[in-house]
């Protein structure tokens, strides 16, 4: 079953993260955003992965984000949702 | 310094609720129960985990709405939604019709909140007339909101 993640990133995160992503062979589609709360700049991530490769890309989301300063500042918030159908024209 | 800043903010938070409630944008029950875990969190010793207000709600977050509203109520629906202590991302979007600017909104709503963000996005934002070409007009809507239910959500 094919699962979307939307993650969400710092700006600084975003570049390493998403070419990591793309280096495991997911596609991904990169948009500017800002956060809400503390109006940092933020990207938006959406990546198409099979299910059984979520935890695998999460760990590599993980991996390349680089730890804050202050520990309450979270360094992604991830989404993930079933796709209920995929296709690419 | 913190505890009493973050005492402020929590005083500020049920202060905006009681406005939310005397404008009828959240009912008495929904109130109540708001109010009340400002009320349980203002009790507690400040530490770290509580300086967020989005930890005064325990409820994990279960779904993912997908929020598109025009421009001009971006600005007041964010700032309502922070202060219910729910997290938002904000994307710049446009219309397919009128090809005007518009403000995509992705937030992760905790189970119990669902309605109150429901309910205060239909307060806040409001419908226009606006024209197109020189003789047409139409009327836009307040917002359109797709909600996804969420396989999995983390914060890393």
């Amino acid at each position: 079953m094919k699962k979307m993640i939307v993650a969400i990133l710092k700006d600084t995160d975003t570049n390493q993260v998403s070419e990591a992503l793309v280096k495991m062979g997911y596609c991904v589609t990169r948009i500017a955003s800002t956060g809400g709360f503390l109006r940092q700049g933020r990207s938006t991530l959406m990546a198409g992965v099979e299910g059984e490769e979520v935890d695998q890309a999460i760990q590599v989301i993980n991996d390349n984000c680089l730890p804050t300063v202050e520990p309450i500042i979270k360094r992604a918030t991830i989404f993930v949702l079933n796709v209920e159908h995929f296709e690419q024209l | 310094v913190f505890d009493t800043a973050w005492r402020e903010a929590l005083r500020a938070q049920r202060r905006t609720f009681t406005h939310l409630m005397r404008d009828g944008v959240i009912t008495d029950d929904t109130f109540a129960q708001l109010v009340g875990e400002v009320d349980l969190a203002l009790e507690e010793p400040y530490t770290l985990k509580t300086s967020f207000a989005r930890s005064t709600f325990q409820s994990p977050v279960s779904s993912l709405m997908t929020v598109i509203i025009q421009e001009n109520d971006a600005e007041n629906a964010v700032n309502m939604l922070n202060k219910m202590g729910i997290v938002i991302t904000r994307l710049p979007s446009i219309g397919g019709l009128l090809k005007k600017k518009n403000v995509t909104l992705l937030i992760g709503v905790p189970k119990n909140l669902e309605e109150n963000v429901w309910q205060t996005l239909d307060a806040i934002c409001k419908t226009r007339v606006v024209h197109k070409g020189d003789t047409s007009q139409i009327e836009i809507g307040c917002a359109t909101i797709f909600s996804f239910d969420i396989e999995c959500y983390k914060e890393l």
